[in-house]
């Protein structure tokens, strides 16, 4: 039985500036296996896969390859112990060949010249394991000419360039399309066949219980439970993964709710969303919720008009309105609040009036020149509205705290005046206090008369701030829940009975 | 199977000739001939030996020049000091000759002087990730600082000693009617060319150029990478400095200025991408070499000499216009 373990690590500990990532955890990867890591944003999968493959060093703990105790110093050391790592944003280099990407870092020379003939021979004899799919691939060709599905196989290939034993992949399906998808399976399937042991990392239960072999949960840094697929079913898995933390305070809930505000029909956006419609009214808070790569984000990002939709038309009030671009949007009064404070929300090196102006600098404007006195006026305004501390407005937003930063955010879209705010992930990374706090807010400001849709990962607070639930799963609407119906398990259980129904039309 | 085999034969020379089609290299050279047929129709001094011979001497220390900056184009940086490491390199060698200094020394410390100017920029930008824009323009100054402290402002003659005049022969001399210094020229452009091409040193650059981060998770040294190439600049300005002096016999405080920009524009319109990953040695020469075949041109039509620079900041316009729309294609 031992035999047959080619990796374990075992107690891995990590932290990342004060937090643990990683409590000690334990995994074993059989040959020929193919091991599904599930877990909600932040449970660790990343950082245990990205210990394993030589990115990050453990604090704690131990790996063992083949029986052997191991210890990479680099991604490189451990790639040619045998470990690949298809990552999910695919890191290639786009202006070289195929055989240059898949030989990165151990090309064949000949007295220091690159020796093409071997290169490209190599190269197309690691492409035809692929079969259908590898054939298609020049060993030649610029990377920047294949397609996303394409060049996942050069990843692929690359990995399988040194003697290949485990190879990690992270949600390689999120840029696929079904067709593609499939090719691929057949690929991992051809290779657990050979021996290798695969992680497999995915939010998505279908294609998890269509193609592992046995699934480990995540959460908090901890591992919850390995089990084998067959002794397993969706509904578990997903409840294990989201947990059960009840027990927050939340305000309450509206009782009545007033007109229609936003109406969105058909919209779609593939490969992410499909035929997707529903409603918001005043008065009411709405939640997106689904597991993450659902499509949550990308539909709220295609209504506000920061992404192009290819079908699906929008009603404001019962009027319909044309929205290209977030100008378009913001002239309607839809704002988006960014799920990424730090990327997208903020100018972390400016001061916080640069950063209550920038989404409009016009409205700041007296005579051509901005002027900084009302510019302080607004910032003072919504410092006592959603009690913001900081000591002077002319500095840098970046020195605040998460939540007061968070705070600041939603303020420059307030002053916007929107009529409906679409909020991703508004309370991550912020403390307990403020997370309440904001949550008072948005009770408030639907009160107000704000349509308010929530976007958040952590279910308990959707089911503890929303009125009412739109679940999107795989892209498409799956249910609506609201009132006594809004519970943690109901929402689970459509997520997980949409997703068995998947599975049992693929099989 | 042996159909197959046909198939791919016949294949493959379609798509080598599609290739040379498609390689920027090959719409240079199909401008710059098509520029050659036009001057020679509208004027018969442009195929003279004399005229060939002192454009070929012209662009000659540009074209060694280039071989390196494409280099430092492809890593994804450039470097702006060339021309005043060129100017130091040269004032370099006459003023150590004059000083008693062997010739031929005064000759490897000239090549020295660049390297020592390369590995501070390479290092600077290599190991503490400063930026290659301000860290080369600030050598550029340094450079030039020295170069207008050593000349005082003026020009220095090279005054006879030990075998200065076979110095002189490399830059001056002719083998037949083909100058020695475009002879040393072209093995150079040609040893470069493969070794960019070919060797593994050489493509590593490319790797870090094309997406620094997968490079060095995939074990390639990249600050060691960047910090070469800009030993390999000096370098090679350092020995374009020398034979500089060897060609005029004298140097100025002007010797090298403006070199940076033409070279980066030529090698720019001889596909070299700005942004890194992508470019050859052959079509940043063959960029040299329409640069000036262009002004060659200019001279012999008795365009003002003052309408040169904007013609030459025009081609560079379109040749970018014209790379970011084929690419825009290409999406």
């Amino acid at each position: 039985m031992d035999q047959d373990i080619i990796l374990k690590a075992e107690n891995i500990k990590k932290h990342f500036t004060g937090t643990y990532a990683l409590k000690g955890v334990t995994v074993t990867l059989k040959k020929g296996e193919i091991h599904a890591l599930v877990g909600e944003n932040g449970a660790g999968k990343s950082t245990l896969m990205n210990i394993i493959s030589g990115v990050f060093s453990a604090d704690e703990g131990t790996i063992s390859l083949g029986g052997k105790k191991v210890h990479f110093r680099n991604p490189n050391d451990a790639q040619m112990s045998g470990i690949g790592f298809v990552h999910q944003e695919l890191a290639l280099c786009q202006d070289l060949s195929v055989g240059n990407n898949i030989f990165i870092g151990h090309l064949p020379t000949n007295k220091g010249m690159i020796d093409n003939e071997r290169l490209y021979s190599e190269t197309r004899k690691i492409l035809d394991q692929f079969g259908d799919s590898g054939k298609g691939i020049h060993p030649t060709a610029m990377v920047s000419t294949l397609s996303v599905a394409q060049q996942q196989m050069v990843e692929i290939a690359k990995a399988l360039s040194s003697d290949c034993k485990v190879l990690i992949f992270d949600e390689p399906t999120s840029s696929l399309n079904e067709e593609e998808a499939k090719s691929l399976f057949e690929v991992i399937h051809e290779l657990a066949g050979r021996g290798i042991g695969i992680f497999y990392i995915s939010h998505k239960m279908d294609e998890i219980f269509n193609i592992c072999n046995s699934i480990t949960i995540m959460r908090d840094g901890s591992v919850i439970e390995t089990a084998a697929v067959k002794d397993t079913n969706a509904e578990y898995v997903v409840s294990n993964m989201v947990g059960k933390e009840l027990g927050n305070l939340y305000p309450e809930k509206s009782i009545s709710r007033g007109k229609e505000v936003l109406k969105v029909e058909g919209l779609t956006r593939a490969p992410y969303f499909e035929n997707v419609s529903f409603s918001t009214y005043q008065g009411e808070i709405l939640g997106l919720c689904g597991l993450v790569g659902a499509g949550r984000t990308e539909i709220a990002r295609a209504i506000c008009g920061i992404d192009k939709r290819q079908a699906g038309e929008i009603y404001l009030q019962g009027q319909k309105i044309r929205i290209s671009n977030c100008r378009d949007a913001a002239s309607h009064g839809i704002c988006y609040l960014t799920e990424d404070r730090k990327k997208d929300g903020l100018f972390l090196e400016m001061s916080l009036i640069e950063n209550m102006i920038a989404p409009q600098i016009r409205a700041f404007e007296e005579h051509g020149f901005v002027s900084v006195k009302k510019a302080e006026e607004t910032t003072k305004q919504y410092k006592g509205i959603l009690n913001v501390k900081y000591s002077s407005a002319s500095q840098n937003i970046g020195s605040l705290s998460g939540g007061n930063q968070q705070k600041l955010m939603l303020a420059k879209l307030l002053a916007m005046k929107p009529k409906i705010l679409f909020l991703d992930e508004p309370t991550r990374g912020i403390d307990v206090g403020a997370k309440a706090e904001i949550h008072q807010l948005l009770r408030r400001l639907s009160d107000e008369g704000i349509s308010v849709v929530v976007i958040s990962s952590e279910m308990p607070e959707t089911v503890g701030i929303c009125d009412r639930v739109v679940v999107v799963n795989a892209g498409r609407v799956v249910g609506e829940l609201s009132g006594q119906e809004l519970t943690q398990s109901r929402i689970v259980s459509v997520i997980s009975e949409f997703s068995e129904r998947i599975v049992s039309s693929l099989v | 199977m042996k159909i197959a085999a046909e198939g791919q034969e016949q294949n493959k020379k379609v798509s080598v000739w599609k290739k040379i089609r498609s390689m920027k290299e090959f719409s240079v050279l199909a401008i710059l001939l098509a520029l050659i047929v036009f001057i020679s129709v509208m004027s018969p001094a442009f195929l003279t030996v004399t005229n060939l011979r002192t454009t070929a001497i012209g662009f000659s220390c540009n074209a060694i020049i280039a071989i390196a900056m494409t280099l430092a184009l492809v890593s994804g940086g450039f470097d702006l000091a060339v021309g005043s490491v060129l100017g130091l390199s040269a004032v370099s060698v006459v003023v150590m000759t004059n000083s008693g200094v062997s010739i031929w020394l005064a000759c490897i410390a000239g090549i020295l002087v660049g390297i020592l100017c390369g590995a501070i920029n390479g290092l600077l930008i290599g190991y503490l990730n400063l930026n290659a824009f301000i860290t080369t323009l600030g050598m550029q100054q340094m450079a030039r600082g020295i170069v207008y402290v050593l000349t005082n402002g003026g020009s220095i003659g090279l005054q006879d000693a030990a075998g200065v005049e076979a110095f002189r022969y490399v830059g001056s001399g002719s083998i037949g009617s083909i100058p020695v210094l475009v002879i040393v020229c072209l093995v150079l452009v040609i040893i470069g060319d493969i070794l960019v091409r070919r060797s593994g040193a050489a493509r590593n650059v490319f790797f870090v150029g094309s997406n620094e981060k997968t490079a060095m998770l995939s074990g390639i040294d990249t600050k060691m990478v960047k910090t070469m190439v800009y030993v390999l600049t000096g370098a090679l300005s350092g020995l374009a400095g020398v034979l500089t002096a060897s060609r005029f016999g004298t140097a100025t405080s002007s010797t090298g200025s403006g070199v940076e920009m033409t070279v980066i524009s030529a090698a720019v319109i001889g596909g070299v991408s700005l942004s890194g990953g992508k470019g050859t040695v052959a079509g940043a020469v063959l960029g040299v070499v329409m640069m000036s075949v262009i002004s060659n041109i200019l001279v012999i039509l008795n365009v003002s000499v003052h309408w040169q620079n904007f013609i030459t900041g025009a081609i560079l316009i379109l040749a970018i216009i014209f790379d970011v729309l084929s690419n825009r294609k290409k999406n």
